[in-house]
């Protein structure tokens, strides 16, 4: 008990210390710079209190609950299966990883009010989240493909580029309103859940690697193959539906 | 009530799906007896109870907050006459947001002094930080100009891309790892929602047109971190080469 004691206090300030400039920041702006009140500014306090709370017990949570899993799961995984399962494995854990990120469910709650109205909105699409979930899998597969045969980060990215541009310029072509949400997705998803798992299982298989000394780079490049494909992949939700 | 209901639904959605299949994979596939202990079950009670009270306060707290400066961001630099045009003050406001959402985030100091150790020292901690917070300043204050405008994300992706390939086929692994890796970390579940419900707020209709920011906002540190990466390096072989004339 002394001990969660100690840790929702240290995870209480790391939460409030990434939370307070902006916030400091919103409130300065409308106040003195564009000189206007904010509506509601007590149920709005209250509001980022409680998520001050739950962010701060989510992220303490995760670190006891799900974490020891996700390292057993990366240290484990690579001794025991080849590549093919073991990418198959990891596009899976991506892909539920990513429903668990709480970015994803505000990603609902920023439909615009009047979204009933637009038919064909990329929010309404309830395959959103799943298309995003997905691309983190293939990202996170690809990723671990990556690491086996070492290759250069650039290898996988350049035609990573390649594919995502011209998805683009369909999208584009086509107006399928998906673009702007689908390159938002990519940042949407690396987030508290994600991230640590993404790592155990990078770190997990460069660790079987027979080889020379660690570079140090190994658990590098998993992250950003896993929000470029949720890009691509909302993209051809888009041009799909 | 219902709210809580159905935010506990969301919450116990999300979650329990991954446990249990990582349960699955931990105990049928791999045969591990690690598992289920009491610590883990609490751990997985909080995970839950946070992200409940975590969806309250974002719909409640910090979403209502963005759209409103947002909502007046827009009036302030819009004319009677409803022209839209760009002033000092909203650039000033998006580069002190993008780099106050930023350089507190526990995941890049996490980074950091990872990085400052693969690197041995030679990008220090605070660096990376700072370029990475310059990243997201320039990122949001592109992207709150594109969505003030109403221009086309395509304007913007397509060249800053273009260039961060460029860049990446010049600079080293080292350095294209870590900056690309960079934007993944800037963004986290403060920074996500709050983006988003300002960019609500700044978009005239028509509304897909308030996404994009983010993607801006991740574009920026892979090209500040590219850069600070190709000048360490420069510095470094330099330095090798002054030391070899010796």
């Amino acid at each position: 008990m002394k001990l969660l004691l100690r840790l929702v206090s240290q995870r209480f300030f790391e939460v409030l210390r990434s939370l307070w400039p902006v916030v400091v920041l919103l409130f300065a702006f409308q106040w003195i710079v564009l000189q206007q009140a904010i509506e509601h500014p007590l149920q709005i306090l209250a509001g980022l209190g409680w998520m001050v709370l739950g962010l701060m017990l989510f992220l303490e949570g995760l670190r006891m609950g799900l974490m020891p899993l996700a390292e057993n799961l990366g240290a484990l995984l690579p001794t025991r299966f080849r590549l093919e399962f073991l990418m198959l494995i990891a596009f899976l854990l991506g892909w539920g990883a990513t429903l668990a990120e709480p970015a994803i469910a505000s990603l609902a709650f920023a439909a615009p009010p009047d979204v009933e109205a637009m038919p064909g909105h990329p929010l309404k699409n309830n395959l959103l989240p799943h298309a995003i979930g997905c691309g983190v899998g293939v990202g996170l597969a690809l990723g671990m493909f990556k690491i086996y045969k070492r290759l250069p980060l650039y290898r996988i990215v350049l035609p990573t580029l390649v594919l995502a541009s011209f998805l683009g310029i369909a999208s584009q072509w086509r107006g399928t309103g998906y673009l702007n949400v689908a390159w938002d997705a990519g940042a949407v998803t690396t987030g508290p859940v994600t991230v640590p798992i993404i790592l155990a299982l990078g770190l997990g298989l460069s660790q079987v690697m027979p080889g020379e000394g660690r570079s140090g780079l190994e658990g590098f490049g998993l992250v950003t193959l896993a929000s470029l494909w949720p890009i691509i992949m909302v993209m051809l939700l888009g041009l799909y539906s | 009530m219902n709210a809580w209901w159905s935010a506990l639904e969301t919450a116990v959605e999300a979650i329990i799906p991954l446990v249990l299949g990582m349960l699955f994979l931990q105990r049928v596939i791999l045969r591990s007896r690690v598992g289920i202990n009491l610590r883990m079950l609490i751990g997985l009670v909080l995970c839950v109870l946070g992200y409940v009270l975590f969806l309250k306060g974002l719909t409640t707290g910090l979403m209502p907050l963005g759209s409103q400066v947002g909502d007046q961001l827009l009036a302030a630099v819009t004319d009677p006459l409803g022209h839209v045009s760009i002033s000092g003050t909203l650039i000033i406001f998006a580069l002190l947001l993008g780099y106050g959402a930023t350089i507190a985030e526990p995941a890049l100091a996490a980074m950091g002094i990872e990085v400052e150790q693969i690197t041995s020292g030679a990008c220090r901690r605070t660096w990376l930080i700072h370029t990475v917070g310059t990243g997201v300043a320039l990122g949001v204050a592109a992207g709150l100009v594109m969505t003030v405008l109403g221009l086309p994300l395509w304007y913007f992706i397509l060249p800053a891309y273009s260039l961060l390939a460029l860049l990446g086929y010049m600079g080293s692994d080292r350095f294209n790892n870590i900056a690309w890796d960079s934007a993944g970390v800037t963004t986290g579940p403060i920074t996500v929602p709050l983006v988003l419900a300002l960019g609500l707020g700044v978009a005239p209709a028509p509304l897909h047109q308030a996404f994009g920011i983010l993607a801006l906002a991740s574009a920026g540190p892979i090209f500040t971190v590219s850069i600070m990466g190709a000048l360490i390096e420069r510095v470094q072989s330099q330095g090798g080469a002054h030391v070899a004339t010796k």
